[in-house]
């Protein structure tokens, strides 16, 4: 009884949001950038008299002065124009990680969960992925303001080293206590680059580093620098969730 | 002076927690003392703010971003108070945490809950922008979820994570498709720019936002978690759950409701009225019949926050926001802020949980008797006490407002209120007691924390004007 | 607004139906880990419509390169794109922390059906 009228329900709930919302949004053809923020984003001009009408001055290679230099668009609203919101995300990741350690918590030391023995095959290509898939962690946050991907994504490739690193052999255990060190300093790292920002110009989380090339490595301020600090955090926190699952003390 | 920037009241809380665990490696007894200083920290930054805050709503840009689309923060000296309410039972409820409740699980993980908690409930009243919102809703939540799960109430913990996960995917589906539509993200903005969008879209977007935000704000529907974790939580869970984060929620729902809808879509507030009756009515007959205490407060607070939801809707029902209604509604928030804290740390000093159980306790530690007998009058609306002249306000703006149904459910309402806290007041003083008193002995220093709450209420109660006309006026146009 | 069939479904129907599925199973599941599955489908369904909201016709990666120097109209909209990735990470959080409270609760209890921790808590 109870799963026809939650039958019904789903029905009726997606006929009536549906219909409501079809009736405002702008879906796929309909759908344009102009007067949209992300319009704004893209064209670089947020901070400018007019930000709809004034042209964009963005030149990929060139040393142009602009407000935000990283290539990726997604990069600069998420580290640059919108950097508040990842702060807080930054800190829900950590409010996850403290969770789990406070749900684990045992006072004393507690033995690591026993899997089964991994087999030949396992053992032994993980010894040399290992440094692999970890320089592809750590290359993928550092060119996030060039290409696709940030210090969300490459920290959690590293924090996947670290759970094969554990299904491979049943006697590892990663460095908790240097793990909680690093999560807590580069969270600090983060919050410290915006609170010099707020005393160097007055505007907390500003961008206050000199912006380049567009393209190059070393460009778009301080982005590199917090994407850095970001990878790290979140793999330390990953891998110490990991290592909370496993059963450490 | 950068003193004087209110994003200090989030990031110094942040920064403290992040080196919590650093800290913890080399100093152990030091992190103790870290949420305590947060807690103090921003109440003494709020309480700097106010006075050079102006009556209508400043606005300061994170990142030296335009607010059209970047992300502000809004500060007025009306939403000072309210901070300073929300702030100060922080403080209170940490204090008693550090000095009572500090062994009950991992040393490290609850202060950093803690201080994070506090960064989320200020993120959550000051923020302009409705993405932010969300990522502080998000960080209050889990801090709720570590909180609620203090004293092992896993259930009730499950329930609460449930019932706000689907909340926040409401939320985000509503802001999305909101952007799609107008934009913008800035709260201000999508508001004015809803006037060219057919009245069936801005239906659905309200209800997806009410039933968001109803999960924290303990409204209806989505507040089926609160009885079950107000009953098993430690003394400084309950104080945050009642007082800290429904403040902050009610002030968010209080926000979005002005902010993006404005006035000038009557029949969102007028659902909006609907629903806080109903929340009002169950509330305190549900409170009405339960014999456990925590749960019978519980309860009240879910009522309390469907009247103060109500007043504001019925605030804005009429096209034209009505300040004499609107300014009786965020005094009562803070009477209800200050009075909950109160009446639930004094129950956890207490240690009892039924009505049988505490018979008589109040004759035996006469000091918290009284203390709790303060919160308990406030809340009941005894003259004298702050609770009275709050509602005496709102009633007298009701009356003046010609809202018949509104004020016969208040009166019902007040009615139950008055009989079952005065039976709980009985069951204190004159009872007989079926089980050994056998509470925890706590020090005079917890005393002192009731005591600065209940000075403050009488204090309000002997000169209500000064509150009023500290909350009234509170002018959202203007921002952009 | 007059869309056609085929692309409401796939960007509004689709992902609802996704959400609702998700909405579905917590109304109808009795085991705490498919409710937690349940939360996770909920959070696919809803970052799949925000995504969906961002595509613009033809559109081009919102990443400036070598082939694409200038701004461009038909980029697709970058906003939504980072508002998923917060929602994204934010769903890894809570997930991590309720599947350890179901370890608890395993632990405490004995068992992950909800009704016979209904029958044996009050």
């Amino acid at each position: 009884m109870k799963k026809v009228i939650a039958l019904l329900l789903f029905l009726g709930l997606l006929f009536f949001i549906g219909t409501g919302l079809e009736q405002g949004l702008k879906l796929g053809e309909h759908n344009t950038l102009s007067g949209k923020a992300g319009e704004i984003y893209l064209k670089r001009t947020v901070n400018s008299e007019d930000p709809a009408t004034t042209p964009s001055r963005v030149g990929f290679g060139r040393e142009t002065d602009i407000e935000e230099n990283a290539a990726n668009t997604v990069t600069s609203i998420v580290v640059g124009y919108r950097s508040f919101d990842t702060l807080g995300e930054v800190t829900v990741l950590f409010l996850a990680a403290t969770g789990v350690l406070a749900l684990f918590f045992t006072p004393g030391k507690r033995k690591r969960l026993a899997l089964a023995k991994p087999n030949f095959i396992l053992s032994v290509s993980s010894g040399f992925l290992l440094p692999l898939i970890i320089l592809f962690g750590a290359y993928v946050f550092t060119h996030g303001h060039l290409t696709p991907g940030g210090g969300f994504q490459g920290g959690t490739i590293i924090a996947a080293a670290v759970l094969l690193l554990y299904m491979a052999g049943n006697a590892y255990k990663a460095p908790a206590a240097g793990l909680k060190i690093l999560e807590g300093l580069s969270g600090a790292g983060y919050l410290l680059i915006g609170l010099a920002g707020l005393l160097l110009t007055g505007f907390f989380l500003e961008n206050f580093l000199p912006q380049g090339k567009m393209g190059a490595l070393f460009s778009a301020g301080i982005i590199p620098v917090v994407y850095l600090l970001i990878g790290l955090k979140v793999s330390a926190e990953l891998s110490g969730i990991v290592s909370d699952y496993m059963g450490e003390e | 002076m950068i003193m004087q920037n209110p994003v200090l009241l989030i990031a110094v809380p942040l920064l403290l927690a992040f080196l919590i665990p650093v800290l913890s490696s080399f100093f152990k007894g030091a992190v103790r003392f870290i949420p305590v200083l947060a807690g103090g920290f921003n109440v003494i930054a709020a309480a700097l703010l106010i006075p050079q805050a102006s009556g209508s709503l400043t606005v300061t840009e994170i990142g030296g971003w335009a607010s059209a689309y970047g992300i502000s923060l809004l500060f007025s000296s009306q939403m000072g108070y309210v901070i300073l309410a929300v702030n100060l039972t922080a403080l209170l409820a940490i204090f008693y945490y550090t000095l009572n409740e500090r062994d009950l699980g991992s040393p490290l993980a609850y202060p950093i809950a803690f201080t994070l908690a506090l960064s989320g409930v200020n993120g959550m009243i000051m923020t302009g922008d409705l993405f932010n919102l969300f990522v502080f809703m998000e960080m209050t939540a889990i801090a709720g979820y570590i909180i609620a799960s203090h004293k092992e109430g896993y259930l009730g913990t499950f329930r609460f994570v449930v019932l706000s996960s689907v909340g926040s995917v409401l939320f985000l589906m509503a802001t999305a498709a909101l952007y799609n539509a107008t934009g913008f993200l800035n709260m201000t903005l999508a508001g004015k720019s809803l006037d060219t969008l057919a009245a069936p879209f801005i239906s659905i977007i309200s209800v997806l936002f009410i039933m968001a935000l109803s999960s924290e704000a303990e409204l209806l529907p989505l507040n089926g978690w609160v009885p079950r974790v107000y009953k098993d939580s430690s003394g400084t869970g309950s104080v945050f759950f009642a007082s800290v984060f429904s403040g902050a929620a009610l002030f968010a729902v209080i926000k979005v409701m002005l902010m993006v809808f404005g006035s000038r879509y009557a029949y969102v507030h007028q659902g909006l009225l609907v629903l806080g009756l109903v929340t009002l009515a169950a509330g305190e007959a549900a409170a009405f019949k339960q014999t456990n205490i925590k749960k019978m407060v519980a309860f009240s607070s879910i009522a309390q926050s469907g009247l103060i939801i109500a007043a504001v809707a019925a605030a804005m029902s009429s096209g034209v926001l009505h300040n004499g209604l609107f300014s009786a509604a965020l005094f009562q928030l803070i009477n209800n802020i200050l009075a909950k804290a109160l009446v639930l740390l004094g129950i956890a000093m207490l240690g009892q949980a039924t009505l049988q159980e505490i018979g008589g306790a109040g004759t035996k530690k006469k000091w918290l008797g009284v203390l709790i007998s303060v919160g308990v009058l406030s809340l009941i609306g005894m003259p004298g006490f702050a609770g009275f002249w709050s509602k005496f306000f709102l009633i007298r703006e009701l009356v003046g407002s010609g809202m018949l149904v509104f004020i016969l459910v208040f009166l019902l309402a007040a009615l139950f209120e008055v009989y079952y806290y005065l039976r709980f007041l009985q069951a204190l003083f004159l009872g007989k007691s079926t089980a050994p008193v056998s509470s925890p002995k706590p020090s005079w220093v917890t005393f002192i924390l009731l005591f600065v709450l209940a000075a403050l209420i009488i204090l309000i109660g002997f000169a209500p004007d000064y509150m009023i006309q500290a909350v009234s006026g509170f002018n959202p146009g203007g921002v952009l | 607004m007059g869309h056609d069939w085929l692309s409401l479904w796939s960007y509004l129907y689709g992902p609802l139906a996704i959400f609702l599925v998700g909405l579905y199973g917590l109304l109808t599941q009795k085991n705490l880990i498919k409710m937690a599955i349940s939360i996770n489908i909920m959070d696919f369904g809803v970052n799949l419509f925000i995504i969906s909201l961002g595509y613009v016709p033809s559109g081009e990666a919102p990443i400036y390169t070598e082939a694409v120097r200038r701004y461009l109209p038909s980029f697709t909209d970058p906003l939504p794109q980072a508002l998923v990735l917060t929602a994204i990470v934010i769903s890894v959080a809570v997930t991590a922390f309720v599947l350890a409270l179901i370890i608890k609760i395993h632990g405490r209890y004995g068992t992950t059906d909800l009704t016979k921790l209904g029958e044996m808590e009050l």
